[in-house]
């Protein structure tokens, strides 16, 4: 009678003691790799991130640079003074000691009629005004 | 044998499988590893050229300001806009659409958008250029607009253009600097060293799409701005000054007209000018007229006529030759001295004060009057020699034979012959400024040592220079470089000079420059042209210096209009009636700017309060 031969079946316990430790080293190196893989797709986003942050950085720069150029062209004494004439305000530079104010219009008669009470009293001062502004 | 065990001949086989398919991943491996741990060079080379890359990253240049920090130059991105028809037919764009967007974007004409249609039919180009220095934003635009439509083929390049906002303004004292942001001429020049920007390296590594990794930089060495340069200018009084020469060239036609400002008090510069002048936006500073880019100020030298005077006379003074109240006989306008006819103009003096010497311009009087410095105060001998080298020792100490310390390019010194190669006549004709150069910025240092108690002060145009980081690293200081006249000599001329301007005398040649609300000192000057071997009696350079106020000055200024004309004939001015008035326009322009206090009774006249909303 023929030796019976061994025993070997495809997952016996053997089989199992010998691929287990293959097995887990090989999921552990994909999974190390993924984890690597993953981290450098991270970082290269990142660094895309800041890539492309830096670019708008620079033409931010760039943008201001040239608002720069345009405001210098544009505070040409000779262009304010053009510009004063086509808003009606033909008028020099201030003389000596003489002091020149900004403020708001309405505000400012607002304020003076309400000081005054009544419209009519604060005439004199919007006629004023007027005189002024003309 | 059952289906479930595994015969001998299978394990065999899946050995085998095994080891080939190790075998296979061993031969790779080796290889990998051959690669990266003995790679050969040629290899690596190619792999370097594909994926490694090396940029200098330009370093901008600094700014040029004015002293309010206004900016006059500047750095400014730009694109070139170029195309590559041949790739764009590779990538089947459509040329007709790529030139209707280019046309758009880019402005172009009629003939200019056949012309790039042209191109763009071109199949076998693979370069051409279609506008360069475009505006940065517009170059942005293109750019997205291209990728957004996918559009291939249209390349926008990045460039840098200096660009002057103030055009003509100041052309000639900025310069211009080339396309490689290397300064040419003027301050551009001077401050080369500060200016320039220092480039930056990056090197790293590109993709497969041949873009940079950023986590694969290796050096990232960044760029470095060149520092800002702040001038003295004051940009109000400039354009006073522009203006005002502006308007001497369309009324008087003079072939040139210059203009120097300077603070009295610290020798800055705060206004020079020059015309006939260009534009350094237009590519001027290469293609234009080679005569307009010079800075006359400096580069062109004159014979300065009386405008030279009151030094010569201020030096008899403070030599205790003359006084004030001395009075010289002018000879009745004809003075036959060493051989030679010395005229008054067409006028006729008899004695003259020192003063009226002055008012009058009298040649024969200045000629006199430093003639006694040739005479030995104990024996009364003349000595000529004495003479000239006391009157040149005096030119010398008021600055003028010497390049100005400023150190802009171009300048004309103007140099001295000395004073023993000179004929014994040349001390009366120097004396009245003939046979003697000057440049402007020498003439108004001069004049301002007369308005600054003596003290001849260091004229300087560079205030401060500023680095990128905010730190100065340079801030000018103003420096006395000698008392040249005493105190009180610097005041007694202070008054002849005003007596110049603002006496009611018949005869006061400076009357026209008086500037309204202040005194006014100053002095005409009309200098006959040196043409092929002799005086000019139809051509000549008119000018006037002077100071406001006479009795505390603020600022000197100096005006020089070469060959005026009258406006309805071509009858050459004299300085006291064309350069005298353009004196008068510029000064008063600048007194407001500098809010120079009104004289006394000006102040109490003017009460008229500006008006303001009453609280």
């Amino acid at each position: 009678m023929a030796k019976a031969k061994p025993n070997v079946r495809k997952g016996s316990p053997s089989t199992f003691r010998r691929l287990t430790p293959f097995t887990v080293l090989l999921l552990m190196g994909v999974v190390f790799c993924l984890i690597y893989v993953s981290l450098e797709s991270k970082i290269d986003q990142h660094g895309d991130e800041l890539k492309r942050l830096d670019g708008e950085i620079r033409q931010a720069e760039l943008l201001l640079k040239a608002e720069q150029l345009d405001w210098a062209r544009t505070l040409r004494p000779e262009n304010i003074r053009r510009t004063l004439v086509s808003q009606g305000m033909n008028m020099d530079f201030p003389q000596h000691r003489q002091k020149i104010e900004v403020f708001n219009h309405s505000v400012w008669i607002r304020e003076q009629t309400t000081r005054a009470g009544r419209i009519a009293d604060a005439e004199p001062q919007l006629g004023l005004m007027e005189v002024a502004s003309r | 044998m059952t289906a479930s065990r595994v015969s001998r001949g299978q394990h065999l086989r899946f050995y085998i499988s095994v080891m080939l398919i190790l075998g296979m991943f061993m031969v790779v491996g080796w290889r990998i590893s051959s690669l990266h741990l003995h790679p050969n060079a040629p290899a690596l080379e190619r792999m370097k050229a594909a994926t490694e890359f090396e940029t200098e990253i330009r370093g901008e240049r600094g700014t040029i300001r004015d002293a309010s920090g206004n900016i006059l130059a500047m750095d400014i991105a730009c694109h070139h806009v170029s195309v590559d028809p041949h790739y764009m037919a590779v990538k089947g764009c459509n040329p007709k659409a790529v030139q209707a967007r280019l046309a758009y974007f880019l402005d172009l004409d009629k003939q200019e958008s056949e012309d790039l249609g042209t191109i763009l039919s071109d199949t076998n180009r693979k370069y051409a250029v279609v506008k360069k220095f475009v505006d940065f934003r517009v170059g942005s635009r293109i750019r997205s607009v291209m990728k957004k439509q996918g559009i291939y083929g249209v390349m926008v390049e990045d460039a840098y253009l200096r660009r002057y906002p103030k055009d003509e303004m100041l052309a000639q004292v900025i310069g211009f600097a080339n396309s490689d942001g290397l300064g040419i001429s003027g301050v551009e020049s001077l401050m080369e060293r500060y200016l320039r920007g220092e480039s930056g390296l990056r090197v790293g590594r590109m993709n497969a799409k041949r873009k940079e990794m950023y986590t694969e930089r290796v050096l990232d060495v960044p760029a470095r701005s060149g520092s800002d340069v702040y001038l003295t200018i004051n940009m109000f009084i400039q354009e006073a000054i522009e203006e005002a020469l502006a308007e001497a060239m369309s009324t008087y036609r003079p072939l040139g007209a210059w203009a120097v400002l300077l603070d009295t008090e610290s020798g800055a510069i705060l206004g020079m000018a020059s015309k006939p002048d260009f534009d350094p936006n237009k590519g001027g500073g290469f293609f234009g007229n080679a005569e307009n880019q010079r800075n006359r100020c400096l580069a062109y030298g004159f014979e300065p006529g009386s405008v030279l005077k009151p030094l010569s006379v201020s030096a008899a003074l403070n030599e205790g030759r003359i006084s004030r109240g001395s009075h010289l006989y002018c000879e009745e306008g004809y003075w036959l001295h060493e051989g030679k006819v010395l005229r008054d103009s067409s006028r006729r003096f008899g004695n003259l004060s020192i003063d009226q010497v002055l008012m009058k311009s009298s040649n024969i009087g200045t000629a006199k009057a430093v003639m006694t410095m040739s005479r030995d105060p104990r024996t009364g001998a003349f000595d000529m020699r004495e003479g000239m080298k006391t009157l040149q020792q005096y030119y010398h100490d008021f600055g003028l034979g010497q390049a100005s310390p400023l150190g802009l390019p171009g300048e004309e010194a103007c140099p001295m012959s000395h004073y023993s190669s000179w004929y014994p006549i040349r001390l009366s004709r120097v004396a009245i400024g003939q046979g003697i150069r000057v440049n402007a910025i020498q003439l108004a240092g001069a004049i301002n040592a007369i308005a600054n108690d003596g003290k001849l002060m260091q004229p300087y145009l560079i205030d401060r220079v500023v680095s990128p980081d905010g730190t100065q690293s340079f801030e000018a200081v103003p420096k006395v470089i000698r008392q040249v006249i005493r105190k009180e000599i610097a005041a007694q001329m202070r008054g002849i000079m005003s007596n110049v301007v603002m006496s009611d005398v018949e005869d006061c040649t400076g009357h026209k420059a008086r500037v309204e609300g202040y005194d006014t000192a100053g002095k005409t000057g009309t200098a006959q042209k040196w043409i092929n071997g002799s005086y000019s009696n139809t051509r000549n350079i008119s000018s006037f210096v002077g100071f406001v106020p006479a009795d505390k000055p603020a600022f000197t200024l100096v005006v020089v209009l070469d060959e005026p004309k009258a406006p309805d004939s071509e009858r050459q001015l004299g300085g006291g009636s064309s350069a005298a008035l353009v004196f008068r326009q510029i000064a008063e322009a600048a007194a407001k700017t500098l809010s120079v206090p009104l004289r006394e009774s000006e102040l109490h006249a003017s009460t008229s309060p500006a008006w303001r909303p009453s609280p």
